[in-house]
């Protein structure tokens, strides 16, 4: 009998435990799985904040035969509210299953809140426990929710497919995405400013271009309706918009200031080095009507703080290596000298390239190279001196650039095919 | 009989181990940060020199009178009242300690894991299997522990080595741009989580080999520094020391961005299990050697019967202690007075006064004490 | 003080020495003095004793001319036959034999005289009365008994139809002898001589069971072993004393130092060499009569996880299977508790991609994660259960038809999602490959709560049943030796043991674990290790190839 009234008390202590139910439990088919998750800034209204999210289907995905390959595996729901949180409860008001941020890989805002609000979206996204630091904050021109209607081309979601779009555009060079900690981690730096990658919703290039549009023949509506394939639609269908890169924003604080466009971007890159491959088209030196191009696959920067008299400047040495690609010109092979001209005339290019990057990151009394950062580190008093007015000091400083580059490599090919 | 369990030498350097590691390596990272910037290895490691001190001294305690607790030589070197006193205050702050760790594990994992879990169930469950474990012996305990820092220490460096690929040591620079005072201010206050060394003190006693202790302690002290400070730097090299300090637990976030090829990733749970682990371990040693010094301080004969009861104090006493998360965290940035006194004043009192009456009275005194 | 002391009951049980104290209510024996040397009022006691079960035989000779009566008592079957009749018999009643004694032969002298002179069977003892004269008979000896004497000759005549020896069915191995124990003690007792012929080989009998009368046989090599570890295995199985024994299982269940624990602290095997081996590593072997299933004491938990092969096959593949055994237990053990946890409360610890499979799996399930894995883990353990059952012919296809059909359709009906049919076949496969089966069953038993707990309080559920698993065994110990060694309170070699199974010739010690006497086992002067000096250089010439130029 003894032993009986212990394995009851034992029991009743476990039913306690158990009884009183599992807070945080939550089947995996209960949960709404959001991928992206786009912010807008509606300043003429009372609740400003437009949230969408991009929630996955699963069974579309992973189903397996029947999935229905042409509807969208990714269904968009959008709120509105007073707080990004509010739009947030907003919308689950109208979602069947319980909104789950843990596996949000994108963060997409438009350039109405960089400007304005960024603080609080901001502050939403890092004190969030779901909300990963490793996810990709991306700013749109226009309306950030245009970017989550865009139609998936090759990735199952709009999530993939724009984050995808930004990782590979990093290798080669044409822009920089930065992740929340990144972001967060910039920011918080003194001596150096934010940025991350812009991208624009725009019409696909078959219906901007005049010389790709369908012309229109009585008749010919059922000839092109039969050729099917093509630029992904017959005659009649809408072409949806796609998702393009469009530069760097850029950010003082909290707050967006401006844009460095495509080539600008590029000449900021080069002030950070790395590898991934761009094509530079240089003058040939033989023929100067025509053009070389040359790939650029590692470049090596290092940026030098000189302190002289109280005033601050830098010394940039970039070193860059490439293959040629593709000329125009008809001549023999590429000889030793004209490696060494194409090498100068591109060091050319990419020195004004900086230049001009560097001009515009001063107009906007921008740091985001971070020379103040390389300052701190080299000599951290001058710094906390100038810590104040570093916008004003980094606008007016002197950056001495200098570019060496080095042509490894002609590609495949030894000399142009002459017809003889 | 109280306890006739007897432990080895790595054991003990386990158990030292654990009990440091456990709580530093989630909370000491971001005010040390906060307070120094880079510079807060250089006080990690200071706090650190300042564990070994302790250790130093209840090592030299501990070997004066062998087989002896802290809670029983306190009675022989200030007398039968004072000693108890000495004694009873040991008890009470190990059972503080108790409950403020296993309030500092009930915020982390409602905090990071399971936010809509009441806070009690965490409490209750730790406490629970800390007191099996105190219940057991010291050898169970030391035994576990044993098998706990295999899982802890292959994590730990899991992340470590995981998370280099996000590493940027430029965000370390610049460094050394803090003043001493600061560094010492902060050292002492990081001294409390190395204080532990103090259980050395209790735990000599049931040693198979007491001559080993001090190695023992100094590698478990030293290995513990240099792997919050590995950590606290790892986190710097992602983080930078501008960001740190706004995370409340950046070892977490810092877990967090790992992330190898998109697969490898999401590791939060090895942190987890580092955590209650950890925790576990600490808790329960704390757990048991309060009671079995509640035991020898007031004569008892059986300290198992007191460690259930005491459980359910801390338990209730890690509720009432802190309002809000901010009131624990700003107890934690702050707890150097009286750990200071507890951790190293009082074992150096002890040893001045033991030195004091062995020269008064020659060797004998010593030696007379049974 | 109850719930403590139950508490800590959980932990270890210490059987308490002491005198044995059966509720013996058929109490007092018969006193032996009822016993007449008298050779008719022995036979009626004898048949009064026995009753007159037909396989029980008294054969009553007459020798020397009537001067001593003696008749001879065995159990048929039991016995073999001719022996008895040829060489115990026979002498006695040869005339020429007889002749010879004739006139020595008389009252007094008869007792010695046909014990060291006449009979002429191998194995003679003798037995101070009746009662042990019967305990003899029934263990299959042949008695004899002399007209005045109250000594027994006994005959050690024992033999009986007996399985042949052959490969241990539960324990196959790729490599090694395929020898297993039988049911027989004392063929077992040859294996093992076989393989030890060494004179400090010791078998030590005790017989335990009240009506079983089951013979136990301790080996051990004397000057290895710990001799305060034999003391405690004779003091322990001295103290039983039940009905009776019909298994090792028994004697393991009532020598072990916690028997409420689900863990197993006692091995046992019923490979050959599995025990020659654990002798010569110091440890002692139980054998039991009636059973091929021989224990092996002490034990530490690590040793469930390694596999006789191990040792013959190159080191090499020994670390990768050890590693990988490691892998499969604590599959066995956590996958489905993990699973469970993960997928109910911490889905962000899931890769994106693999969430949307198993949420797309899970789509239009019925159940929730913990009555699916629950559901499906059951089933599984019913359909092992079944396979055991069936005969083998049969148990085969429908373990494995079992097995795919019906999870399959499972799948196919919407009950349960495929990733839990994959987990939990894996737990499954995990489960098989472990060596050793007794310890699989506490991997069994201890899924269910581990899942439950996974359910109850996700991660941190699993991680508090770990906690509280291995407090349990952090305190067991079998034998006195702690249960986890040599992971705890061991030296850094035999802890490297666990994985490393280093290559014979580096193996010069005996764990350090086990307290023995001698702990050398290896010389370390022998060829591997001693090859510089004059070892001559082996080259196709000096081997006598004399053609080895040309190549």
């Amino acid at each position: 009998m003894k032993n009986a009234t212990k394995i009851a008390f034992l029991l009743i202590i476990a039913l306690a435990f158990f009884s009183a139910g599992c807070w945080d439990q939550s089947e995996v088919e209960q949960l709404a799985l959001v991928r992206a998750i786009a912010i807008d800034y509606l300043p003429e209204r009372e609740a400003p904040y437009l949230v969408t999210l991009a929630v996955n289907l699963p069974s579309d995905i992973a189903g397996g035969e029947g999935g229905g390959n042409s509807t969208n595996p990714t269904q968009l729901f959008t709120g509105i509210g007073a707080s990004v949180e509010l739009a947030l409860e907003q919308i689950s008001y109208s979602v069947p299953r319980r909104l789950y941020l843990s596996h949000t890989e994108l963060l997409i805002i438009s350039q109405d809140v960089a400007k304005n609000s960024l603080s609080k979206v901001f502050d939403f996204a890092m004190r969030h426990p779901e909300i990963r630091a490793s996810t990709y904050l991306i700013v749109t021109a226009g309306l950030a929710q245009k970017a989550l209607t865009t139609s998936e081309r090759i990735e199952s979601t709009v999530s993939e497919e724009i984050l995808g779009v930004v990782r590979h555009a990093e290798k080669t060079r044409a822009t920089d995405a930065q992740q929340l900690f990144e972001f967060a981690r910039d920011i918080a730096n003194p001596g150096q400013e934010a940025y991350t990658s812009l991208l624009m919703v725009g019409s696909p290039l078959e219906k901007v271009l005049p010389e790709l549009k369908e012309e229109e023949q009585p008749g010919g509506q059922a000839e092109s309706g039969e050729n099917g394939a093509g630029t992904g639609g017959g005659a009649g269908e809408e072409l949806e918009d796609i998702v393009t890169l469009a530069g760097l924003a850029v950010f003082k604080g909290k707050k967006m200031v401006g844009i460095l466009d495509a080539i600008d971007t590029r000449g900021f890159l080069w002030f950070l080095g790395g590898t991934g491959q761009t094509i530079i088209e240089v003058h040939d030196p033989v023929d100067p009507d025509s053009t070389v191009d040359i790939l650029v696959y590692r470049v090596n920067s290092k940026l030098t703080p000189v302190i002289k008299n109280n005033k601050v400047s830098f010394i940039a040495e970039v070193n860059v290596e490439g293959d040629v690609r593709s000329r125009a010109v008809e001549i023999d092979y590429i000889t030793p000298e004209i490696i060494k001209k194409l090498n100068t005339a591109m060091a050319g290019v990419i020195k004004a390239d900086m230049e001009k990057a560097l001009s515009k990151m001063q107009e906007l009394q921008t740091d985001i190279v971070g020379f103040g950062a390389m300052l701190n580190r080299k000599d951290a008093k001058t710094f906390n001196r100038l810590k104040d007015r570093w916008d004003e000091v980094f606008s007016t400083m002197k950056v001495d650039i200098t570019v060496k580059t080095n042509i490894r490599r002609t590609g495949l090919h030894v000399r142009p095919i002459k017809n003889s | 009989m109280l306890e006739n369990g007897r432990i080895s030498s790595r054991q003990i350097a386990t158990l030292l181990f654990m009990a440091m590691i456990s709580t530093s390596i989630l909370f000491v990272p971001a005010f040390t940060v906060d307070k120094l910037g880079s510079d807060a290895w250089i006080a990690l490691l200071l706090g650190t020199f300042l564990g070994l001190l302790t250790l130093l001294i209840a090592n030299w305690l501990g070997q004066q009178h062998p087989q002896k607790t802290i809670f029983q030589y306190s009675q022989t070197i200030l007398g039968s009242f004072f000693g108890k006193i000495l004694a009873f205050m040991y008890v009470w702050n190990f059972l503080r300690v108790v409950a403020v760790v296993v309030r500092e594990f009930g915020e982390f994992m409602t905090t990071a894991f399971m936010p809509n879990t009441p806070i009690f169930v965490f409490i209750a469950s730790l406490l629970l299997l800390a007191a099996l474990a105190a219940i057991a012996g010291i050898e169970v305990l030391a035994r576990t522990s044993e098998f706990i820092i295999l899982l802890v220490a292959t994590s730990l460096v899991a992340i470590v080595i995981l998370s280099l690929g996000n590493w940027e040591l430029n965000q370390l620079l610049p460094m050394f741009t803090s003043d001493l005072l600061s560094i010492l201010k902060t050292a002492a206050t990081i001294e409390v989580w190395k204080a532990d060394a103090i259980l050395a003190a209790m735990l000599i006693p049931f040693m198979i080999r007491p001559q080993k202790a001090l190695v023992a302690g100094a590698k478990a002290t030293l290995a513990a520094g240099i792997l919050i400070t590995i950590g606290v730097i790892g986190a710097l090299a992602i983080f930078g020391p501008y960001l740190l300090p706004s995370f409340r637990f950046p070892i977490h976030m810092y877990t967090r961005t790992i992330n190898i090829g998109r697969i490898l990733t999401r590791f939060e749970a090895l942190l987890m299990v580092i955590w209650v682990a950890g925790v576990f371990v600490k808790t329960s040693v704390y757990l048991y050697f309060a009671s079995l010094g509640l035991a020898q301080a007031a004569g008892l004969k059986e300290y198992k019967f007191l460690v259930l009861p005491l459980g359910v104090i801390c338990a209730t006493w890690s509720i009432s202690l802190f309002e809000n998360v901010a009131a624990l965290e700003a107890m934690i940035s702050n707890p150097y007075p009286e750990s200071l006194l507890m951790y190293l004043g009082v074992p150096l009192f002890l040893m001045l006064i033991t030195i004091i009456r062995n020269f008064l009275s020659g060797q004998q005194w010593r030696q007379k004490q049974p | 003080m109850n719930v403590f002391s139950f508490l800590r009951s959980l932990i270890s049980k210490k059987i308490k020495p002491g005198p044995p104290q059966l509720n013996n209510r058929a109490a007092a024996k018969k006193p032996d003095n009822q016993d007449d040397p008298v050779l008719e009022k022995r036979l009626e006691l004898i048949k009064a004793r026995l009753g007159e079960s037909s396989d029980i035989i008294i054969r009553e000779i007459c020798s020397s001319q009537d001067k001593v009566k003696l008749a001879v008592l065995f159990i048929d079957g039991l016995v073999d036959k001719k022996a008895v009749s040829d060489n115990i018999i026979q002498p006695l009643l040869s005339s020429t034999i007889v002749n010879d004694y004739a006139e020595k032969l008389n009252q007094e002298n008869a007792f010695a005289l046909i014990q060291k002179h006449i009979v002429s069977f191998a194995e003679v003892s003798t037995a101070p009365n009746l009662t042990q004269a019967i305990k003899m008979v029934l263990a299959g000896d042949t008695a004899l008994f002399i007209d005045g004497y109250e000594r027994v000759l006994i005959f050690g005549t024992r033999s009986w139809e007996k399985r042949a020896v052959g490969e241990p069915e539960t324990e196959a191995a790729v490599r090694g002898p395929r020898e297993g124990f039988t049911e027989t003690l004392r063929i077992n007792t040859s294996l093992l001589r076989r393989r030890i012929q060494h004179e400090n080989l010791r078998f030590e009998t005790m017989k335990a069971g009240r009506r079983t009368g089951t013979s136990i046989n301790l080996a051990y090599i004397k000057d290895i072993v710990n001799p305060h570890t034999l003391e405690e295995v004779r003091r322990r199985i001295a103290a039983i004393d039940i009905d009776g024994i019909l298994e090792s299982g028994y004697i393991e269940e009532l020598i072990e130092d916690a028997p409420l624990s689900i863990f197993p602290q006692i091995e046992h095997t019923e490979r050959v060499d599995k025990a020659a081996a654990a002798v010569l590593e110091g440890r002692i072997l139980i054998m039991t009569d009636n059973t091929p299933f021989a224990l092996i004491v002490p034990t530490t938990f690590f040793q469930f996880l390694a596999a006789s092969e191990d040792y013959y096959e190159r080191p090499y593949i020994a670390f990768a299977l050890r590693i990988l055994r490691l892998f499969v237990l604590n599959i066995a053990l956590f996958l489905p508790a993990t699973y469970v946890a993960v997928v109910t409360f911490h889905q962000e610890m899931l890769p994106t991609q693999l969430l949307l499979s198993i949420a797309a799996a899970r789509e239009g399930i019925p159940f929730p994660a913990v009555l699916e894995a629950l559901l499906m883990e059951t089933t599984f353990e019913v359909l092992r259960e079944a396979g055991v059952r069936l005969p083998k012919t049969v148990g085969q296809a429908v373990s494995i038809v079992g097995g795919l059909v019906i999870g399959d359709a499972a799948i196919r009906a919407g009950l349960v999602s495929p990733a839990m049919v994959i987990i939990v076949a894996a737990t499954a496969i995990s489960n098989f490959a472990i060596p050793a089966f007794n310890a699989t069953i506490a991997l069994r038993l201890l899924r269910f709560p581990l899942i439950i707990l996974g359910a109850v309080m996700g991660l941190y559920g699993v991680i508090f049943g770990l906690i509280l698993i291995l407090i349990h065994l952090a305190g067991l110990q079998s034998f006195g030796v702690p249960y986890l060694s040599p992971l705890v309170h061991g030296s850094v070699s035999d802890m490297a043991k666990i994985l490393v199974r280093s290559p014979w010739w580096a193996q010069i010690y005996r764990p350090k674990m086990l307290a023995l006497q001698q702990r050398r086992r290896q010389a370390t002067n022998q060829w591997l290790r001693n090859k510089t000096g004059s070892e001559r250089e082996l080259t196709h010439e000096t081997m006598g190839d004399k053609d080895a130029r040309k190549w």
